[in-house]
């Protein structure tokens, strides 16, 4: 899915590149230097969602929202070199390379998003990501006590003016 | 009507002017000090990778539960008489695939043993500070923190220039969305190395923004030291203790014979984290008792909430946990996670290395492209200005290839230098510098053009070498490394060698662009005769 996210960016990059006046005269003389500006640039921005949507798929959502930003980023990185080098072979087989990532991406994240084990994965690794509430160790505790970490806080707090701990030197951590 | 349009016109001008000698002058003083953030940082992404490769003696744990892995550290803990030391066991994880215990007694340096799950027996590492030494060039230009926080002042004041800089180079952008696919690589030299920059940095902007404002969200305390000082009269470690709950170690604790096993803490730990979802186990000797700490990791969420459990170690009674943050404490740690992007596996590294790469070139070329853009008016310019730009634009060659090639050194005198040598950890951080200034008495010595291309080339041969060197000294090479599924090491290797190659191309289209030039001069010389 990484990498649907990452085609599906680089689609949606070009797209919106190919309705900018600027690049529709450097881009190859294909049916998407012909098509409508506005369309390109709508279409561009849908890919760009797909792209957003893969990542999400990857990554719990703020996760792949980050990810997405810079997958993007590393998408347009690509079409801008493409657009400045024009490496023959790469631009001969531009349209249709492109088209065909498309299609690879969005079979991709059909048989990914179909199966059962991926999508109970996901599921699952969004439930391990809740913090686990204080209130669950209750069983735990002899006293069945509630420590909430304000309590720890005020606790702490009771404890380093009882008794003047040193910390001791650290593990060298950041 | 028109005049209040002149005025406006006149103004926007001036605004802009403004604008690009602030992105000038303050990208310029600053960019010096941002590129070894950058690069060094961008290598922090990777460090517990590199410090796996640069102690070769480290052997993956066999696999194993995390229950059996606290029973093989308890096992050793016995065996060397470590419990009444303050002790930190990093159980093995997919970054650090070792069983790990740091000792600290009162009065003594911290010691680390690598455990080798397969006998619970340490095994004896080569002394290095390994990645850490990028990390710490990092956040505080591996100034000493205890003495001093000089280091951490310079990096935050360089880290607050850029957010300017990065305001001001939007503002003189004009076009940035026109541009953003902009990159002429044929044009003139300048129109290059402006497009270069404009695409390196516009397109890994986000990126810039974030890890900037991160950064300096993430050291809050010691940048805004006001509400520790009216609160706790100054005292960080107070405030840390109150903030994240920093247990202490005083005395000496309880004997081993009384202590539950640490089995027994991970078990409860499993049950409330999940599976594999323990970091690591604490212990802190008190006067009379002692207590265990069991974390929960951190690497699968953004926010770097410090989530544990706190038990006796004698009852084995749950005192109490620290799990629940307060709103400001969360966004804080949000902030954080986001800039030491522990967080979405190796995928999520990759990108953060990626777009660090690309925040790394984007200073670099701006460093550049202020020489190039002065080249041209250096007959006009006073006797001092010259002198100015000329060291500026040495000082631009050791700041950048210089600092590649010190890497790459570092690197190398992990396995040049024996490895059961005493204090060869200094020594590595000794190689590290002792080469840097190399290459500014190189920088100084050199034309600026030859400079570049020299010190370019020897930066690409020393990381292309690498693995030849690992191999004539450890015999590991990345050949072996994927032969035995060791894809950390290897990933290391390789992505070190494809570094040295991107930085050879550089080298040879500059030489490519030196010879151009002298045949040009060399056909005019002959057309003039």
């Amino acid at each position: 899915m990484i990498w649907a996210s990452l085609c599906f960016a680089f689609c949606g990059v070009c797209m919106l590149s190919a309705s900018m006046t600027r690049h529709r005269r450097d881009l190859p003389q294909t049916q998407l230097s012909k098509a409508n500006p506005l369309l390109l640039r709508s279409a561009g921005w849908v890919f760009l969602l797909g792209a957003l949507a893969a990542s999400g798929h990857v990554w719990p959502f703020w996760q792949g929202v980050v990810a997405w930003i810079f997958i993007a980023g590393i998408a347009a990185l690509a079409l801008v070199l493409l657009l400045a080098f024009r490496p023959t072979w790469l631009w001969k087989t531009y349209f249709l390379s492109m088209f065909a990532g498309t299609i690879l991406s969005l079979g991709a994240a059909w048989m990914s998003c179909s199966s059962s084990s991926c999508a109970s994965d996901s599921i699952d690794r969004r439930h391990k990501n809740s913090v686990p509430k204080p209130g669950e160790l209750r069983d735990w505790e002899p006293d069945g006590r509630k420590t909430s970490g304000r309590a720890a806080r005020r606790e702490c707090r009771e404890r380093r003016r009882a008794a003047s701990a040193s910390c001791g030197a650290s593990f060298g951590e950041h | 009507m028109n005049t209040s349009a002149l005025e406006t016109g006149k103004k926007e001008q001036t605004v802009t002017r403004s604008m690009a000698w602030l992105h000038t002058w303050a990208g310029l003083l600053a960019g010096w000090v941002l590129f070894l953030i950058f690069l060094t940082g961008t290598f922090t992404v990777f460090f517990p990778e590199i410090s796996l490769w640069m102690q070769p003696e480290r052997v993956a744990s066999r696999p194993m539960t995390q229950t059996e892995a606290a029973q093989v550290a308890e096992r050793f803990v016995m065996d060397r008489g470590l419990h009444d030391a303050r002790l930190l066991i990093r159980l093995p994880m997919e970054r650090r695939p070792d069983l790990r215990i740091g000792a600290l007694r009162k009065g003594e340096a911290v010691r680390t043993y690598y455990i080798d799950t397969a006998t619970g027996q340490d095994v004896p590492v080569r002394e290095t500070q390994g990645g850490y030494l990028f990390q710490a060039l990092h956040w505080r230009l591996n100034i000493d923190r205890d003495s001093t926080e000089l280091g951490i002042w310079i990096v935050g004041l360089a880290t607050a220039i850029m957010l300017a800089v990065l305001v001001s180079g939007i503002v003189i952008h004009k076009r940035i969305f026109k541009d953003i696919f902009v990159f002429r690589p044929r044009s003139s030299y300048q129109r290059s190395w402006l497009d270069a920059h404009n695409v390196s940095s516009v397109l890994s902007l986000p990126f810039l923004f974030l890890i900037a404002y991160t950064g300096l969200v993430f050291l809050y305390y010691i940048y805004m030291p006001a509400g520790i000082s009216a609160l706790y009269g100054g005292d960080r470690d107070a405030f840390r203790r109150d903030s994240v709950f920093i247990n202490s170690a005083a005395g000496s604790g309880i004997p081993q014979s009384r202590m539950k096993s640490f089995e027994s803490f991970t078990r409860i730990a499993i049950a409330e984290f999940g599976e594999g979802k323990v970091d690591s186990i604490r212990l802190f000797p008190k006067d009379g008792r002692t207590e265990v700490e069991v974390w929960r990791v951190r690497n699968d969420r953004i926010g770097q909430q410090m989530d544990r459990l706190v038990f006796d170690a004698e009852s084995g009674r749950l005192l109490h946990t620290v799990i629940e943050r307060l709103p400001a404490q969360r966004v804080q740690s949000v902030l954080a996670g986001l800039h030491l992007a522990e967080f979405g596996g190796h995928a999520m590294r990759w990108l953060y290395f990626a777009m660090g790469l690309f925040g790394t070139a984007s200073i670099a070329t701006g460093l550049v492209l202020f020489i190039i853009k002065r080249q041209r008016k250096t007959a006009t310019v006073s006797a001092t200005g010259q002198r100015w730009h000329a060291a500026a634009a040495r000082t631009n060659v050791a700041a950048v290839a210089g600092l590649c090639i010190a890497c790459g050194a570092y690197l190398w005198s992990n396995r040049l230098l024996p490895a059961d040598l005493a204090g060869r950890s200094l020594l590595e951080v000794q190689c590290f510098f002792f080469v840097w200034g190399l290459s500014v008495v190189h920088a100084l010595t050199r034309p600026h053009l030859s400079a570049w291309i020299e010190q370019l080339s020897v930066a690409a041969l020393i990381a292309i070498l690498l693995p030849a060197v690992n191999l004539t000294f450890t015999g590991q090479w990345f050949g072996s490394y994927v032969l035995n599924d060791d894809w950390t090491r290897a990933a290391v290797e390789l992505t070190t060698v494809a570094m040295g190659f991107a930085l050879g191309t550089v080298a040879w289209l500059l030489r490519s662009r030196e010879r151009s030039a002298a045949d040009h001069l060399a056909l005019k010389g002959g057309a003039s005769s």
